[in-house]
């Protein structure tokens, strides 16, 4: 979307990968899927069969569909190094922003916070917990002063728990 | 915008304070004398909306009255029934959380589920969903008779639809195969109404499924149910004979119930029996049970105990080879 | 003609129109909201309607059902999470529209076409309700797998010009699909021992997880400091205007029949509705390679398709008694204790009470209709805040949603993880799409397939004309796009060679 920003963090040398027109871009996805093919078929072969009525047993499906995936898998990669040896490396449309160093740290901020809220949630009582994690949120997100960190959390954790708990009835 | 903002917001961080203050439920170590002091979960281990789901409901709100504390019904679906079941198991044995406890309670156990129905006390029976077989309205079997030297001639040859593998429906199609010394063949579908829509469209020969599912499309002439495996005939199906009365001895059926974690004191469960039977004799209970097409019971706890326990076996050697 | 005016007559009453009102509200809210589902808000409205008589109680429900397909589209258009399964291919080009400063249009345009949608739906319902549920009943198993192997074509039409990566994606759904126990025989198959997943992926956890999870996931990976990545202050017009209104006519046209059609089969619904008549407007389109990239015929078509299955189910609901989709079959559990049985005999015993069913949702239709187009400058409003207070709102908005499905964590657990791989996908260029429609597809297409073979083998499939049929309907699909695309490069080359004079 936007062109090379000078922004606040540098972007990493992976990512760097993952957005321009790189062969990797198509050699990861590939990487991942026949990986994913592979795992698949073997854990189909664990799948118990039982001798019965049934015309096709419960493995034949997954067995056709890691087939299919590997087959993918193989054709991506073929169709990328064609590409590349024709030189003509089409530019992607859709390139995405570039990550940045501080948007990862972001990230994985966050991820743990929710992380943290999981294993919160079953001590604390709902209303405290959320209104904490969005208060982590928010701080981590760049949100400063007490109208961030105070209000915002207690007013959207009371809409939940008024939404979920009282009209809904979910057992928070 | 700015102040009607600020206001709201001063009025709920109050709201928040407050309940937050008495959020503190937990560690209740209160005489069980005072049973019950505070509102009572009641699992369901379905989703809303279903058959079940309304006779937990309704039975709760009858309940509440008798008990005198509010009935909070819970759904937590999954894993056939399996998620709720287990939870419910893993809940201290306080009386504060009750559920509703299906014929599922006594079948996932055969079916590789960590689900015993000896990790509950028994409440009571409230409702049976006998099975049913139907075939579509121009079917060329009149009879169950008809239906079974049919499967006799040319063993899995007639497809009887139901609503999910590992069904009680599918199980009682077998359990019809192993009483007649004939072999049907159970074809699965994704729930009861698309199994129950194959038989009227004529994909199948014939469909087993719960009495509520079957006789709405009888009373319409779309299917034709040919016997309900009950022990006496149905009055929403007075024209339909039992197996039994047609010689196959037969009663095989979904059933729904109510049950606490093993382990209830004496007089907190005597209570909640209490509260039971007269929640499951009430007119507003049987009615709507009746008026949804399945029927309503009120089978007291020791009874419905020893049901259980040979309902268990039962199904162990019925679902035994699944294991 | 009297049942017309019987029917429509008894909803003159103004506890009906107030309980419309409430329905009204309640299902543009539960709509709007991720995880929450129509179903689930009937559901537990029909706990107390039971209390009212049966009109004023249908009149919540059937509004609740009505509105909520017009409260999701909301949050897929402005956050790129479908409010419900019905809205997901209202992301394709909704927020892809709202990304370009064009949220006002589309909010607005998305609502016209549900409205016109639906009416469409509750037409059909009243001229031709008994015939048209008749035609459902021919659709068994193997006509069903027929029509699913050709809603599989569309993988390609939602790869967004990336075929293989495209269908690495739909085999990546399909295989999700596949998780859960066996449809046939109830072996178990990748569930690795856990309960939760022996009924296969939570599918709503799915979505909210590789489309607005994914998406919130991606800003905090890459928004930069004082750098706005969110573009969506701004609204545009809000109106369509005469240009936009000639563009929409072909998708409403396409997107109406689609839905009526895919409404009336039983089984399928909204979702599957709308991707399939996302993907038919763009064969027809002019403009094809725009669909996907904020085409207001892509939201547009999607929009009306989903909608017209409305009236589709509650046709096969009330003329065979059998559930059309998950909502009526609840509707069908409130109905019975009414006293009202759904099937052949309402047509001929109660006829104006069809005729009410229809008006309740004709009036709740432009209630929501208006309602959407009032209110939408409020809604957008959320937008304008700063980027942090949004991402906490989706993400917990989405936690809590999800959690509310089945009160469970681990479907919160699957939507986290699901939006990781979205957030995968998304930076190697990989299209969701596929991902989806194999989700809703894979099950469908291995259980009926293997209910069909069951039945009566191969010959199930082989002799019936409807599935021989949609199976040589989705080898057109398949084939005849490289073809065209083959003769006119030919042609192309012809004129090439062919000096110019």
């Amino acid at each position: 979307m936007s062109p090379e920003a000078p922004g606040t963090g540098a972007p990493s040398p992976a990512e760097e990968g993952a957005r321009s027109a790189h062969p990797l871009r198509d050699l990861v996805p590939a990487a991942a899927g026949a990986a994913l093919a592979v795992g698949a078929f073997v854990l189909t072969l664990g799948i118990p069969v039982r001798e019965g009525l049934t015309q096709i047993g419960p493995r034949w499906w997954p067995e056709v569909l890691s087939g299919a995936l590997l087959l993918l898998a193989v054709l991506l990669v073929a169709g990328t190094l064609r590409k590349r040896s024709a030189k003509a490396v089409a530019a992607d449309t859709d390139i995405p922003d570039p990550a940045t160093r501080e948007g990862a740290w972001r990230l994985v901020a966050m991820l743990g916070s929710i992380l943290g809220y999981g294993v919160l949630w079953y001590f604390v009582d709902f209303r405290v917990s959320t209104a904490l994690l969005f208060a982590a949120l928010t701080w981590i997100g760049g949100g400063r002063g007490w109208k961030a960190l105070l209000l915002f959390p207690v007013v959207v954790t009371t809409v939940l728990h008024l939404l979920f708990g009282v009209l809904l009835r979910v057992p928070l | 915008m700015r102040p009607t903002f600020f206001k709201l917001a001063a009025v709920a961080t109050g709201a928040v304070l407050l309940t937050a203050g008495c959020a503190d439920r937990g560690g209740v170590t209160e005489d069980s004398s005072e049973y019950p002091s505070e509102d009572v979960t009641l699992v369901v281990p379905y989703d809303a909306g279903g058959a079940s789901d309304l006779a937990a409901r309704t039975l709760a709100a009858e309940m509440e009255e008798t008990l005198g504390q509010s009935i909070i019904v819970e759904n937590r679906s999954g894993g056939a029934g399996s998620v709720g079941l287990e939870y419910l198991a893993g809940r201290p044995a306080d009386g504060y959380t009750i559920g509703y406890l299906p014929v599922e309670t006594v079948m996932l156990g055969h079916q590789g589920y960590d689900v015993d129905p000896a990790d509950y006390d028994l409440i009571g029976q409230m409702v049976s969903v006998p099975a049913t077989v139907a075939v579509p309205a121009d079917s060329p079997y009149e009879t169950l008779d008809d239906l079974v030297e049919a499967a006799k001639e040319d063993p899995g040859s007639i497809t009887v639809s139901n609503s999910g593998a590992g069904s009680i429906w599918e199980a009682a199609t077998t359990e019809l195969g192993n009483a007649t010394g004939s072999e049907f063949k159970p074809v699965p579908f994704d729930g009861g109404a698309p199994a129950v829509t194959a038989a009227v469209g004529g994909q199948v020969d014939a469909v087993v499924a719960g009495i509520s599912e079957t006789a709405p499309s009888h009373s319409e002439g779309q299917l034709r149910v040919l016997a309900v495996f009950d022990s006496e005939p149905s009055e929403s199906l007075p024209d339909v004979q039992t197996a039994a009365e047609q010689g196959v001895d037969v009663t095989i059926g979904g059933w729904g119930g109510i049950g606490a974690p093993a382990g209830l004191p004496e007089d907190v469960l005597q209570k909640l029996e209490e509260a039971f039977a007269a929640a499951a004799d009430s007119e507003e209970f049987t009615t709507i049970i009746s008026d949804s097409g399945n029927i309503p019971v009120n089978v007291p706890a020791a009874e419905y105990a020893q049901f259980v326990e040979d309902e268990h076996k039962r199904f162990g050697e019925l679902l035994g080879n699944q294991d | 003609m009297s049942p017309i005016v019987e029917g429509f007559g008894a909803l003159l009453d103004p506890t009906i129109l107030l309980c419309i009102g409430a329905g009204a509200l309640l299902g543009m809210l539960v709509g709007a909201f991720p995880g929450v589902t129509a179903t689930m808000a009937v559901a537990l409205a029909s706990s107390f309607t039971l209390a009212l008589d049966p009109l004023p109680g249908l009149a919540v429900l059937l509004t609740i059902y009505v509105s909520s397909n017009f409260g999701d589209r909301v949050p897929a258009i402005l956050v790129n999470t479908p409010g419900t399964p019905a809205s997901i291919a209202t992301t394709f080009d909704g927020y892809a529209m709202a990304r370009k400063g064009q949220a006002g249009l589309a909010l607005t345009a998305s609502a016209f076409a549900s409205a016109w949608g639906t009416v469409v739906g509750l037409v059909l319902l009243m001229v031709a309700a008994i015939p048209l549920s008749r035609l459902a009943l021919n659709f068994g198993p193997a006509e069903m797998f027929a029509l699913v192997v050709f809603g599989l074509t569309m993988m390609i039409g939602v790869s967004g010009g990336k075929i293989v990566k495209g269908l690495m994606a739909g085999a990546l759904g399909l295989l999700l699909g596949a998780v859960g126990r066996d449809p046939i025989t109830g072996t178990p198959r990748f569930t690795f021992g856990i309960p939760e997943l022996s009924d296969g992926v939570p599918f709503i956890a799915a979505i909210i997880g590789l489309f607005g999870i994914a998406e919130v996931l991606n800003q905090i990976l890459t928004h930069r400091r004082g750098h706005k990545v969110e573009p969506i202050k701004e609204f545009g017009r809000w109106f369509p205007n005469k240009r936009d209104w000639r563009t929409m006519l072909k998708p409403l046209a396409v997107g109406s029949g689609v839905g009526g059609v895919v409404g009336i089969v039983p089984a399928t619904g909204g979702d599957i509705a709308g991707i399939l008549g996302w993907d038919q407007a763009r064969r027809v389109s002019k403009r094809p390679d725009r669909f996907g990239k904020g085409s207001l015929e892509g939201i547009t078509a999607a929009d009306t398709s989903s909608n017209a299955t409305l009236g589709g189910s509650v046709t096969t609901t009330l003329a065979l008694g059998l559930p059309g989709d998950s909502v009526m079959a609840v509707m069908i559990g409130s109905m019975v204790v009414w006293g009202i049985q759904p099937g052949p005999s309402l047509f001929t015993n109660q006829p104006d009470l069809v005729y009410s069913i229809a008006g309740i949702m004709l009036i709740a239709t432009v209630v929501a209709l208006l309602a959407s187009i009032m209110r939408m400058r409020g809604v957008a409003k959320l937008l304008e805040l700063p980027q942090h207070f949004l991402w906490a709102v989706i993400l917990v908005f989405c936690m809590v949603g999800t959690y509310a499905v089945s009160n469970n964590v681990f479907d919160v657990g699957v939507m986290l993880v699901l939006g990781l791989v979205g957030l995968f996908l998304k930076r190697f260029g990989i299209p969701p799409g596929p991902v989806v429609l194999g989700l809703i597809l894979g099950s469908l297409a291995e259980g009926n397939l293997r209910r069909a073979l069951e039945i009566g083998g191969p010959a199930n499939i082989l002799t019936s004309p409807i599935a021989v049929g949609l199976l040589l309907v989705s080898l057109l699909a398949l084939v005849g796009p490289p073809v065209r695309t083959a003769l006119r490069n030919r042609r192309a080359k012809k004129a090439l060679e062919t000096p110019a004079p």
